[in-house]
């Protein structure tokens, strides 16, 4: 059963930057990984659930799945004066549950004035039955204006956000009132239905 | 976009009487209003020193200035200093000292030198360096700006 | 009208039209402001120019023996003030080296101070000179030291509807304060800085070190300072250096990696030092 708070003894969620190359160019790399006090299948259920990732995701304003595997967000990213939405869409490359989540992100803002794409890739390991270790890692690279004339700092922003949203996501499923009743192993096309919008798949921008 | 400012300025001696947007820059009033293409757009951001005109007597960046924030001062580009005897004679010592070859950047380089010599009549080669840093040049390895700019501040105080 | 320039004659009037607009964004030099409408990083409906008001272009000593520097205070002449004595030499020092002759006839440094782009000069001269930012909002002025001024990536404390009015400095004591910055190029942006006052007044000395363009804001530590305050054995500055290095989080962007970044921090920690020893020295 999972307990419900009880967070002593947990990895403390970090976000790396991991540079590539001679000054990183455009590309930055994070990584980190956390502890829930909750089983798997717990947290993969919550995981998969786009509407909690959009809680989880700082900056998140909308979420709408627009394919069995593929999502649209707004992400608004501010740096000082400067507010970026992002038009983003997540595309669901690879799952295995309960351990893995392989995703693709794309997306641009002001009008493909700055374009941002991401590799990311989940997974969960089970600590014991009541604690799963959550590791992730995000290949990103920003390019246009922001990666122009921004990147060091937008480098700075997203690492944060990893650590936001890994922040986010333990507490929420931590502080859950009522823990999801016990059901069969998630499979692909599980997806809560307040997240499910009733509008035609559309081609995935790539 | 914002609705058009009026803005009276006075550019090489003739007021000018001027519609723009908010966020337009003194550099693009001057090349695509006034075709004033004596100042260029290098980088557009304030680092080249190639868009560098006077306003109200003082060496700035054309291309950090908004043209309606400048209401009412007066703008010296190169094109206005023709009769200006430190302009004339750093135009002299620039052409004996091959100081100039594809010419993007001698506009600003006049201008930023004339407003180093009004500061300092007779630099060292040290004093040019720092005091015309902001002036890059892609062609001549800047050696004969120097000597040039020496050359004229030599010839102004005879 | 909700949009266009409005150019104020007095802090009040500012200050009054800020809170009408809230769109609307503070124009000062220009130097940084510009450069981003430039790079389409921003698109201002509405822009409030500082340019009328007298009171922000003043620098007066305060009675004490301090200085109040107006927010329109140009580079170009704190570059070239020569009343800034002791440690607040940083101040003049930092000045003088930003960008360039050109530049510093248009910036000021209550634009650069409102910005807090890490690799400005001013924050961490204005930390390691103990200065105090004046913010003008609606309800009155108020102080606050330029460390907890800076708070993020170019975030600042100011809220909404708040402008910067002044920067005081302290009354100067006997000492040094120097400014070391290392750039790819003359002008640029630093890389990594060191900002460094020496206050030695004959009972103790009392350093400050504040390390810019190496995180979110200036970097300095009480425990740093203390290691580097009265007469530190060449094991005290190393361990200073090594402090300030492990709690820097540079940027990896064109003007260095972050790893570089702060292989530099007690590499010019060192020079600094040393310098300001022997000029200490020197004007005993």
């Amino acid at each position: 059963m999972s307990s419900i708070g009880g967070i002593s003894g947990q990895t403390k969620n970090q976000a790396r930057e991991v540079p590539h190359g001679p000054n990183g160019g455009d590309r930055v790399r994070i990584e980190g990984n956390f502890d829930i006090a909750a089983s798997r299948d717990v947290v993969y259920r919550h995981i998969t659930d786009p509407g909690l990732m959009a809680r989880c995701v700082p900056g998140c304003e909308s979420i709408e799945q627009i394919s069995p595997t593929g999502y649209r967000a707004r992400v608004t990213i501010s740096v000082g004066g400067i507010k970026a939405r992002f038009n983003l869409v997540v595309e669901v490359t690879r799952e295995q549950p309960p351990g893995l989540v392989l995703s693709q992100t794309r997306g641009e803002e002001g009008s493909r004035a700055s374009m941002l794409a991401a590799d990311n890739e989940l997974t969960l390991v089970e600590v014991d039955p009541a604690t799963t270790r959550v590791s992730y890692t995000s290949e990103i690279s920003v390019t246009g204006r922001l990666g122009k004339f921004a990147l060091g700092v937008m480098k700075k922003k997203v690492v944060a956000m990893g650590q936001e949203f890994a922040d986010r996501l333990r507490e929420f499923i931590q502080t859950q009132a009522l823990p999801l009743a016990p059901q069969p192993a998630a499979s692909v096309d599980a997806i809560s239905p307040a997240t499910q919008m009733a509008t035609p798949p559309e081609a995935i921008r790539s | 976009m914002s609705d058009a400012l009026h803005v009276n300025i006075k550019v090489n001696d003739s007021t000018v009487a001027l519609d723009v947007p908010l966020t337009e820059t003194l550099l693009t009033s001057l090349r695509d209003r006034l075709q004033l293409t004596g100042a260029k757009r290098g980088c557009n951001q304030g680092v080249c020193g190639a868009c560098t005109v006077m306003l109200d007597g003082v060496a700035v960046r054309a291309c950090l200035s908004l043209t309606a924030n400048c209401e009412g001062q007066s703008v010296l580009t190169i094109e206005g200093a023709g009769t200006d005897r430190a302009i004339a004679a750093l135009q002299d010592a620039f052409i004996e000292e091959g100081a100039l070859q594809c010419g993007f950047c001698t506009p600003g380089q006049l201008i930023a030198a004339r407003a180093l010599l009004e500061q300092n009549t007779d630099p060292s080669v040290e004093d040019v360096q720092k005091g015309m840093s902001g002036n890059l040049c892609r062609c001549t390895g800047y050696n004969k700006i120097i000597d040039a700019v020496r050359k004229a501040a030599q010839r102004l105080q005879s | 009208m909700n949009t266009g320039l409005f150019r104020p004659a007095s802090v009040a009037e500012a200050l009054a039209l800020l809170a009408r607009l809230p769109e609307a964004r503070i124009i000062a030099g220009g130097a940084s402001l510009v450069a981003m409408i430039n790079a389409r990083l921003l698109d201002p409906a509405a822009l409030v120019s500082l340019a009328r008001i007298e009171e922000l272009k003043q620098i007066t000593e305060t009675s004490g023996g301090g200085f109040r520097i107006g927010a329109m205070a140009r580079h170009r002449d704190l570059a070239a003030e020569t009343r800034f004595s002791g440690p607040l030499a940083v101040v003049q020092m930092a000045a003088a080296q930003i960008a360039n002759a050109t530049v510093r006839n248009m910036g000021t440094i209550g634009g650069a101070v409102a910005h807090a782009d890490p690799g400005l000069d001013y924050p961490p001269a204005l930390v390691a000179a103990d200065a105090s930012i004046e913010i003008a909002a609606a309800l009155g002025r108020r102080r606050m030291p330029a460390g907890e001024f800076f708070v993020d990536w170019y975030t600042t404390a100011l809220q909404p509807g708040e402008m910067v009015s002044a920067v005081h400095l302290p009354a100067a004591r006997p000492g040094v304060g120097l400014y070391h910055k290392f750039a790819r190029v003359s002008g640029d942006y630093a890389t990594a800085s060191v900002a460094l006052t020496m206050v030695s007044d004959g009972i103790a000395i009392v350093t400050r070190v504040a390390i810019g363009g190496c995180g979110p804001t200036p970097l300095m530590m009480a425990e740093a300072n203390r290691l580097l305050s009265g007469n530190p054995a060449a094991d005290d500055l190393r361990r200073a250096g090594d402090l300030l290095q492990a709690a820097a989080d540079p940027v990896d962007d064109v003007r260095g990696s972050a790893e570089y970044r702060r292989m530099l921090i007690p590499r010019m920690l060192a020079r600094a030092f040393d310098e300001a020893r022997v000029r200490a020295g020197a004007s005993r």
